[in-house]
């Protein structure tokens, strides 16, 4: 394994960095509308895809450093849901008829894509058209203006418009305050089907994987951040005349923290090389490795830093608090650390 | 030493159960059962219910309306009561003023506010952390100066809970700042409505609104309103943290929380490795179960003393274990935000990850684990 990072690659990772640095700061009341536009002029929404689509060629050796940047400064612009998870199936169908001016749209920020797949009901070939029936339940950015939409068992992708005739939208905030949404379809007519049988299997799961790994590289951002924070808070409380960070109780446990986020994110940049060289035979084990560690360390983190705040700690206002809600978030989105074991077992 | 409880304790615990069943109103019992939160006004309905068969305060005397109960049959009170589906019965004037006021209070003071804690009547709030001072609450700041019958309250406390719905709160206030910290500091009983209290609530990361901070500007309490001798208070609190410690080890919460898992495991398929979690985490339930009786039971004559802290530290990581299975347990579900779950929220599921962030509070409130370990290691271990 080699870790260093190519010239363009740090270019790249340092543009990233001061982007997300300058530019979402302001922790509250930020308008989501606002952020969105602010990747889409950083040209991150253009990032998944090839030159000759319009994009800008990012391999997921890139994607992970915007992934650190979201988790790092909390941003809630839904750059994972639509650039990274829609994104992929949309390259990956680029020349089936429909598609580019998804990806136009997409990298120029006039439409959200967001995907779904059915948790009930089927996608149903009535000659060249097909129907929709069933429900999509805690879709990420289920209320963006088109879906692509998988069935249950990922042999069909189709396109639907979110106003579509018989698409009913029930939206819902996330824990971490990101936008989500339920969805159940009803006899909803559909031009064509984009992908299906293995191709379509195939598709979902080189998509899903890389959404993974970069959901790793989110929590990886937020979890740094949060250690640095309360590195920051231990050196200024204080208590007892001295500054909490004075007492070994909280220092050796600080250092624990610390060894879990470099577990973590050394294994989260195994993993991305792993989807980055997408024919390694070991990728599925260490994605699930990556996520285990990752599931564990995003958990330790989340609880110290709270504690480790106090009262203050507790509060909506506190950033400690703020990380912690959206590493749990990662963590439910990722599934358990007993599913990435599962999963490890299974590859071997 | 004996396994099994005896017919009196278990004949005990169906009398509670089957009054429970009878006295709960639908909606309390509904709001417990899926971890809501529930306010001042919720607490309030349920001490009077209580109240009416003579169960709200059964720590205190008989003579305040309390039962005379052994501390044993109070924790099999308490238990059942949860186990039953009740929510807790517990509020700072129940918990801590009632007893410090009848260790410490005058006949007037006793006359005057033991009865309407009792009935649920008036909530009071605790006034002892300061933004400057949490785990070291010696060196609070809040002063008190006599100015003939009245004291002048100047200060700022914070993670009041319940200030903005209590008619009254008792706080910790400097009487004496030339005094060693811990010897210049009275005990103060304060009316919510005086003019020059300003109350500024803190919403909590899970969305409750039950923390304050209260602004004191030249707060004038009458001296009637000192509990004790003046720059005595410091004992008088202490006194109270040790009541506040045994009652935070939370084994009661823990047990119903540990069915409500159980309940939501046998309405899903689980996987063997979360059911291997859910016995481990059993059989410290089952170990946290028999210390507490152990204590009880073993020297029933004996004070509590600072073998509490190890209770409310291995108490406190027991329930945060517990809430944390039950986040697992709802699974996907969890992402919903519980204030804005939509509108195919499985309602069984919404509060999960809410009393999950909750949770982490146990650990921090009633002298954080890490103080509580500094005792332990101090005062049991001899280090
Ligand atoms: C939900 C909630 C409700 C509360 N309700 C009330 C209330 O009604 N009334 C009231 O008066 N207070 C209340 N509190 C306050 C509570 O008692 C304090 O938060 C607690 O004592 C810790 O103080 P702090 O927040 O200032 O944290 P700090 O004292 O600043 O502690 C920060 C961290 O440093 C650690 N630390 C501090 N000193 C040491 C040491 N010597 N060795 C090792 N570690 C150390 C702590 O353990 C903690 O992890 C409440 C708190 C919460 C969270």
């Amino acid at each position: 394994m080699d870790f260093s990072l190519s010239p363009d690659q740090i270019l790249f990772r340092d543009s990233v960095d001061r982007f997300f640095n300058e530019t979402f700061t302001k922790e509250d009341g930020r308008d989501k509308a606002v952020d969105w536009q602010a990747l889409v002029d950083m040209g991150l929404t253009a990032a998944p895809f090839p030159d000759s689509m319009g994009g800008t060629g990012a391999n997921t050796i890139h994607l992970m450093f915007v992934a650190n940047g979201i988790g790092r400064t909390l941003t809630t612009a839904p750059f994972l849901p639509c650039v990274v998870m829609a994104g992929h199936i949309l390259r990956d169908c680029a020349n089936v008829p429909g598609i580019q001016p998804l990806i136009e749209a997409l990298t120029n920020g006039t439409r959200k894509i967001a995907f779904a797949e059915l948790s009930s009901g089927s996608i149903t070939q009535t000659g060249t058209s097909s129907i929709v029936s069933g429900e999509a339940r805690l879709v990420l950015e289920g209320s963006a203006d088109v879906l692509i939409l998988a069935s249950a068992n990922h042999d069909k992708l189709v396109i639907i418009e979110g106003k579509a005739k018989g698409v009913t939208c029930s939206p819902f905030t996330t824990l971490d305050k990101r936008e989500a949404a339920d969805l159940i379809f009803s006899n909803v007519a559909v031009n064509s089907i984009i992908a299906e049988g293995h191709q379509a299997q195939q598709m979902i799961a080189r998509a899903q994987r890389t959404m993974k790994a970069l959901l790793c590289a989110e929590a990886c951002g937020a979890m740094q951040a949060t250690l640095e924070l309360t590195l920051d808070y231990v050196r200024t409380r204080k208590q007892f005349g001295r500054p909490i960070g004075s007492f070994q109780a909280l220092q050796h446990r600080l250092v624990d923290m610390r060894i879990a986020y470099d577990l973590a994110d050394t294994q989260t940049r195994v993993a991305i090389m792993a989807v980055e060289e997408a024919d390694s035979p070991t990728i599925v084990r260490l994605c699930a490795a990556a996520h285990a560690q990752v599931v564990k360390a995003a958990r330790l983190i989340a609880e110290e830093a709270i504690q480790m705040h106090g009262g203050m700690g507790m509060t909506e206002e506190c950033r400690a608090g703020k990380f912690a809600k959206r590493l749990i978030t990662l963590s439910i989105l990722l599934g358990s650390e007993d599913s990435a074991i599962e999963n490890f077992l299974l590859s071997a | 030493m004996r396994l099994t409880l005896n017919q009196d304790e278990l004949d005990f615990r169906s009398i509670v159960d089957d009054w429970v069943q009878k006295n709960l109103p639908d909606d309390l019992r509904q709001m417990a059962r899926l971890g809501e939160h529930l306010t001042r006004k919720e607490f309030s309905r349920w001490c009077a219910i209580l109240d009416s068969n003579g169960w709200s305060v059964p720590a205190w005397p008989k003579e305040y309306g309390g039962t005379g109960w052994s501390p044993l049959r109070r924790h099999l009170f308490e238990e059942q009561l949860l186990l039953s589906g009740a929510p807790r019965n517990t509020s700072a004037g129940i918990a801590m003023l009632g007893p410090i006021l009848i260790a410490f209070g005058t006949q007037d003071q006793k006359n005057k506010y033991l009865p309407s804690i009792r009935r649920g009547e008036t909530f009071w709030a605790q006034g002892f952390s300061e933004p400057g001072s949490g785990s070291d609450l010696a060196s609070l700041r809040t002063s008190a100066i006599r100015d003939g019958s009245h004291f002048i309250v100047n200060g700022h406390k914070i993670w009041t809970s319940y200030a903005q719905s209590s008619e009254m709160m008792f706080a910790l206030v400097r009487t004496n700042p030339e005094a060693k910290p811990q010897s210049g500091i009275s005990f103060l009983l304060i009316d919510m409505a005086s003019p020059g209290i300003k109350v500024r609530p803190i919403r909590t990361l899970d969305g409750g609104t039950d923390l304050n901070e209260v602004f004191l500007d030249d707060v004038r309490v009458p001296v009637d309103n000192l509990i004790g001798e003046i720059d005595r208070g410091w004992d008088y609190a202490k006194h109270l943290l040790g009541f506040e410690r045994t009652g935070i080890a939370g084994v009661a919460v823990s047990k119903q929380q540990f069915f409500r898992l159980k309940r939501l495991m046998s309405e899903r398929s689980i996987s063997p490795a979360f059911r291997h979690k859910v016995a481990r985490t059993e059989i410290d339930l089952l170990g946290m179960d028999a210390l507490i009786l152990r204590t009880l039971t073993e020297n029933p004559a004996s004070r509590p003393g600072p073998e509490a802290s190890m209770l409310k530290i291995q108490g406190t990581r027991l329930r945060q274990t517990i809430q944390h299975l039950l986040m697992e347990l709802a699974g996907p579900e969890g992402l919903r935000n519980a204030e804005d779950p939509g509108d195919y929220v499985e309602r069984d599921l919404q509060w999960l990850a809410a009393n999950y962030l909750d949770s982490r509070k146990v650990s921090i409130y009633g002298g954080t684990n890490e103080i509580q370990a500094n005792v332990v290691a101090k005062a049991v271990l001899g280090l």
